[in-house]
């Protein structure tokens, strides 16, 4: 995160890129058949999901030849982290929020908060 | 829009996800027994004569490094050991109390002639791996259990 308030990140903010998101954040890369497992989605709503952190430059594909067929092992690029981190960070502000005083509600923090 | 709700709604995903994780990163004990022994055996094979002791290192380094690629297959995602979090430290702990050992070894077998120290040094090795690889995980494992901590 660059320093400032985190910010919720609209690429990440979807369920499912969340999850995948939280998934790759935790390890050094993860092969395609196990994010499908642990975002409980299809082939072809993975591969849709990733395109969109792909073009965002948040995560980073490689496939390889082996055994016959190809296997794709998936990373979060660095800027994938930190935006993760950041988004993370903004869920937990926003959650913690009902312990602010009312004049500091979630729709002024969320208006604060989004990446552009 | 997002409420205060969704926000939780999404953090206790993300560390359900974690947790799903948490459960996939386990580790065998026979692997990390395996993995203490060939380390320790890679250490003790210095007793041996110059070609003998390369061949028996190089045999236990490659037989490590199948291993990680097979965990990697089995588990379907892979974990850098040097990861940043409590975990470095751990690793890099473990990495300069094996490399002192095993040095050590080396200099009492060249300078002091003790030619036995690396199967000493090898039989000491493999507990401290033990007990390293136990500790690394549980410290991997234990960054799941809290939202906060999220490495980058």
């Amino acid at each position: 995160m660059k320093g400032g308030s985190p910010q919720l990140d609209a690429i990440i903010h979807a369920p499912v890129r969340l999850r995948i998101a939280a998934m790759l954040a935790s390890v050094s890369d993860a092969e395609f058949a196990t994010l499908r497992e642990i975002a409980g989605v299809s082939d072809s709503v993975l591969s849709k999901h990733l395109k969109q952190l792909e073009d965002a430059g948040y995560v980073k594909l490689h496939k390889a030849a082996a055994a016959g067929h190809v296997r794709t092992r998936i990373a979060l690029t660095r800027s994938g982290r930190q935006a993760f981190a950041s988004h993370v960070a903004a869920l937990q502000e926003l959650a913690s929020v009902a312990t602010l005083p009312v004049s500091e509600s979630a729709s002024d923090l969320i208006a604060s908060r989004l990446a552009p | 829009m997002t409420t205060n709700e969704d926000a939780r709604a999404s953090i206790a995903d993300v560390q359900s996800v974690r947790r799903e994780l948490a459960d996939r990163a386990d580790c065998p004990p026979a692997w990390r027994i395996t993995a203490a022994v060939l380390s320790g055996a890679a250490c003790a094979a210095q007793s041996a004569p110059g070609f003998i002791a390369l061949a028996i290192t190089a045999g236990c380094f490659a037989a490590i490094l199948a291993m990680a690629l097979i965990a990697r297959k089995r588990m379907g995602f892979f974990v850098n050991g040097y990861r940043k979090g409590n975990t470095r430290r751990i690793a890099i702990t473990l990495l300069v109390v094996i490399e002192a050992v095993y040095l050590s070894s080396i200099w009492l077998k060249y300078e002091r002639h003790v030619v036995w120290a690396p199967l000493v040094a090898g039989a000491i090795i493999v507990p401290i791996v033990l007990f390293g690889m136990k500790r690394w995980m549980d410290a991997y494992r234990s960054e799941f259990g809290s939202i906060g901590d999220i490495r980058t």
